[in-house]
C-alpha cells in the first residue's frame, strides 16, 4: 500500500487542468441546490473538476458533503442548478429524462452501495441486463458476462438470485454489469458500505485490476480508508465544495 | 423486459392469484352470458324468421305499415319463383295474411288468418309451437279446410266438421265472407300464437278476392345473418322484374321492429350488468399495479440509473399488466369454453313454465337456457377486456415514469 503526500493545491477547485485530449470530464462551476421548506442546502457550491481518462479516483468527504451529488450530476442522474458538465465532449448537464437514461446506458456504468440488483433475475441476468437494454444479441451478451463472471469467481454462481448470494457476491455482480457494456466511465457510490473489510477489500482489488485491464474511468465516493488507500487521486469535499485535490503513486 | 415484467408478476404469489382470478372468472362470466344471450337472440331471430316467413320478405308497399289489402305482390307465386332460383336463396314461403272476424252460429272472435303452401312450409306448425290435437293439417282434399287453435275453436264453440265465416275487407274495400269448414284443431304451446287460423293459400286468396296476388313472400337465406347485405341486391332485382308494382324487400327486423328493440335492450341490460362486474375487476388490477409500482421505488429508481428511460418504465409496467391479463384470460377463456360446452349441451334448466314473455305478437317460450359461440362477439368482447385491464395500468405506468431515480433511491434506501 502506498501513500503520498498531496499535492499543492491551494485551490482546490481551480486545480491544475489536464491538456484537453486528456479530458473525460469537466466539470465547470456546478452548483446544486435543494430547496428543503425555506431552506436552500448547496449540495454542490460552483464544483469545477476534471478527470483525465483511466483514473482511480475517490471522492471522500463527510455525509453530506455532495460526493453523491458530484457523482450524480456526472452520471446525468441529477441536473445541476447552475454550471456545466462535459462528459466526453458531450453536454450532460441538462439532458431531458430520456436522453439521460440513454446517456447512462450507453457510457455509464453504476454501482450502488446496495440494493444493487434486481431481485428477480438471476446473477447471469442482472449482469446481462443493460447489454439486453442495448439491444445485443443473446450470444454476445454471454461472451461478455460470463468471462467477466468468471473473472470474479461467480461463474458457478451465475443462475443463483441475488437473495442466494452473499453481499460481497452481489456487489461483485453490480460489478461486471457495470463493466460489460464497455462503459468510459464507472460511478460507484460507496460500493463498501455494507461490506465487511475483507470484502471490500477483496471487491476493490477486483475493481482496481479491472480497470488496469479495460482502461476505464472509476470514480468512488466514500469514506472507506480502503478505497482511498487504493486511489491513485483523492477529491476531497466539504460543504458542496472540493476542499484538496491530493494525488497518490501507484496503489 | 419480459422476463423481469412475468417475474415481477410472481413476487406477490397469492395476490396474483386472487387478481388474475378475478379476472378470468369475469372474463369467463362475460363470454358465457354472451354465449346465452347470443343463443336466445338467435332463438328469437328464428322465430321472428319464421313467423315472418324469411330473413327477407317481399310485399307490397307498405303493407308492413297499414296492413290492409291494398298492398299487395301480384301474381306472388310466379315471382316467388324466380326468387326461389337466385343464389343465396334456400326457400320460399308464399303467404297470404288476412286480419278479419270469425263466426260461428253461436259466436265470433277475431283471428288472423294465415293462407299458405304446405309445401313450401312442412314445418309451419313447429316453427310456430303448434300441434295437430284433432283433424288433418291443410290436406289436398280439404280445399276450404281451416285450422283453428284450440282458443279459437272454444270461443267459437265450434269442433272438428263445423262451419265458421270469415269476415274481411277485401281489396276493394268492399266486405266479403268466406266459408269454411273446420278441419284441424291445434294445440298451442304456452304464450303461443293463440290466435293464428291456417288455411290453403287459394282458400284465401279467394276468400280475400286476392286473384293470384299474396300478402307477402317470406325469402329464406342460406345465412341470414346475411340479410342486410342482400337485402339492397333483392330490392334491387324485384324493382328490376317487377318495376310499376312498388313492391318493398324488409328484413324481419324491419317487419318486427319491436323484437328488436326487445333483443337490444336485453343485451344492453346484460351488458351494464357485465360492465358493472368488470369495473370492479379493473379497480382491483388498478390497485395491484400500483402497489406494485409503489413497492418498488427503489428498484425503478435502480433501472433508471441503470439507463431505463421514461418509455422503457411505462413499458414495464403495462407489460405486467398485459401478462397478467393475458394469463388470466387465457385461464378465463378455457373455463367460459367448458362452461359454454356444458350450456350448450345439457343447456340450463329454469323449472316447470320457465320464462315467458311476448312481444311483437312473437311468444318467447324458454324452458331452459343454451348458449351459442358467435366467434366475432366472443373476439369483440375479449379484446374491450384487454383494453380496459391495460387502461387500468395507465395511473401505475405514469407513477413509474415520474419518478427521479434519485429521489427513488434517496427516500427509499
Amino acid at each position: 500500500m502506498t501513500s503520498t503526500a498531496p499535492e499543492a493545491s491551494p485551490s482546490p477547485d481551480t486545480a491544475a487542468r489536464p491538456a484537453a485530449e486528456d479530458v473525460l470530464i469537466e466539470v465547470r462551476d456546478v452548483s446544486r441546490i435543494y430547496t428543503q421548506g425555506q431552506l436552500e442546502v448547496r449540495a454542490l457550491d460552483r464544483v469545477s473538476v476534471t478527470f483525465a481518462p483511466g483514473e482511480f479516483t475517490a471522492i471522500a468527504g463527510p455525509s453530506g458533503s455532495g460526493k453523491t451529488t458530484l457523482l450524480n450530476v456526472i452520471g446525468a442522474l441529477d441536473k445541476p442548478s447552475a454550471g456545466s458538465v462535459i462528459v466526453d465532449g458531450r453536454e450532460v448537464a441538462q439532458l431531458g429524462r430520456a436522453e439521460g437514461a440513454d446517456f447512462r446506458l450507453r457510457h455509464v456504468g453504476f454501482v450502488f452501495q446496495a440494493y444493487n440488483l434486481l431481485p428477480v433475475l438471476t446473477a447471469y441476468e442482472n449482469a446481462e441486463f443493460t447489454l439486453a437494454l442495448q439491444g445485443l444479441p443473446k450470444t454476445e451478451r454471454r461472451e461478455r458476462v460470463m468471462p467477466l463472471l468468471e473473472r470474479v469467481g461467480l461463474g458457478q454462481k451465475a443462475d443463483r438470485r441475488p437473495d442466494e448470494l452473499s453481499g460481497g457476491e452481489q456487489q461483485r455482480v453490480a460489478v461486471v454489469r457495470a463493466l460489460a457494456s464497455k462503459p468510459n466511465l464507472v460511478l460507484a457510490d460507496e460500493p463498501t458500505a455494507n461490506l465487511d473489510r475483507k470484502t471490500g477489500e477483496a471487491l476493490l482489488d477486483l475493481m482496481l485490476e479491472l480497470q488496469r485491464e479495460h482502461g476505464i474511468t472509476f470514480l468512488f465516493s466514500t469514506h472507506d480508508p480502503l478505497v482511498m488507500e487504493r486511489a491513485r487521486r483523492i477529491l476531497r469535499m466539504d460543504s458542496g465544495r472540493i476542499v484538496a485535490d491530493e494525488r497518490q503513486g501507484e496503489a | 423486459m419480459w422476463t423481469l415484467a412475468w417475474r415481477n408478476l410472481w413476487r406477490h404469489r397469492a395476490r396474483t392469484l386472487i387478481v388474475g382470478s378475478a379476472i378470468a372468472l369475469s372474463y369467463a362470466l362475460f363470454l358465457i352470458l354472451i354465449g346465452i344471450e347470443d343463443h336466445s337472440g338467435e332463438e328469437m331471430s328464428a322465430k321472428a324468421e319464421d313467423f315472418v316467413g324469411g330473413a327477407l320478405r317481399v310485399e307490397g308497399g307498405e303493407f308492413t305499415a297499414m296492413r290492409t289489402l291494398d298492398h299487395l305482390v301480384p301474381d306472388g307465386v310466379a315471382l316467388a319463383e324466380r326468387i326461389a332460383a337466385l343464389p343465396q336463396v334456400r326457400n320460399v314461403r308464399v303467404e297470404v295474411e288476412l286480419q278479419g272476424l270469425l263466426s260461428s252460429p253461436r259466436n265470433n272472435t277475431g283471428a288472423d288468418l294465415r293462407g299458405i303452401d304446405p309445401d313450401n312450409w312442412p314445418t309451419a306448425l313447429e316453427d310456430l309451437g303448434l300441434a295437430v290435437a284433432e283433424g288433418r293439417f291443410l290436406h289436398p282434399d280439404d280445399a276450404t279446410g281451416i285450422a283453428l287453435t284450440r282458443t279459437v275453436a272454444r270461443e267459437l264453440s265450434v269442433a272438428l266438421g263445423d262451419r265458421v265465416v270469415l269476415t274481411l275487407s277485401d281489396p276493394d274495400g268492399e266486405v266479403t265472407r268466406a266459408l269454411f269448414l273446420v278441419a284441424t284443431i291445434l294445440d298451442v304451446e304456452p304464450g303461443g300464437f293463440d290466435r293464428i287460423a291456417f288455411t290453403h293459400l287459394q282458400a284465401a286468396q279467394r276468400a280475400a278476392n286476392l286473384g293470384d296476388a299474396v300478402t307477402g313472400i317470406g325469402v329464406q337465406l342460406a345465412d341470414s345473418r346475411q340479410r342486410f347485405r342482400l337485402q339492397p341486391d333483392l330490392q334491387a332485382q324485384v324493382d328490376q322484374w317487377r318495376p310499376d308494382q312498388n313492391l318493398a324487400v324488409l328484413t324481419w327486423d324491419e317487419v318486427l321492429p319491436e323484437l328488436v328493440a326487445m333483443i337490444e335492450v336485453d343485451r344492453a341490460n346484460t351488458l351494464v350488468f357485465l360492465g358493472l362486474i368488470f369495473l370492479v375487476v379493473v379497480f382491483a388490477i388498478a390497485n395491484t399495479m400500483l402497489m406494485s409500482v409503489l413497492e418498488r421505488i427503489r428498484e425503478f429508481g435502480l433501472l433508471g440509473a441503470l439507463g431505463l428511460g421514461p418509455g422503457h418504465l411505462i413499458r414495464l409496467v403495462f407489460i405486467e399488466g398485459a401478462l397478467l391479463t393475458l394469463a388470466a384470460m387465457a385461464v378465463g377463456l378455457a373455463i367460459a369454453l367448458a362452461g359454454h360446452t356444458a350450456i350448450a349441451t345439457w343447456g340450463i334448466p329454469l323449472g316447470e313454465g320457465g320464462l315467458e314473455y311476448e312481444t311483437a305478437g312473437i311468444s318467447m317460450v324458454d324452458f331452459s337456457l343454451y348458449s351459442t359461440l358467435i366467434p366475432l362477439h366472443w373476439i369483440r368482447t375479449s379484446v374491450l377486456i384487454f383494453v380496459l385491464s391495460m387502461l387500468a395500468s395507465i395511473y401505475p405506468a405514469l407513477r413509474a415514469m415520474r419518478l427521479e431515480p434519485t429521489e427513488a433511491m434517496r427516500t427509499w434506501k
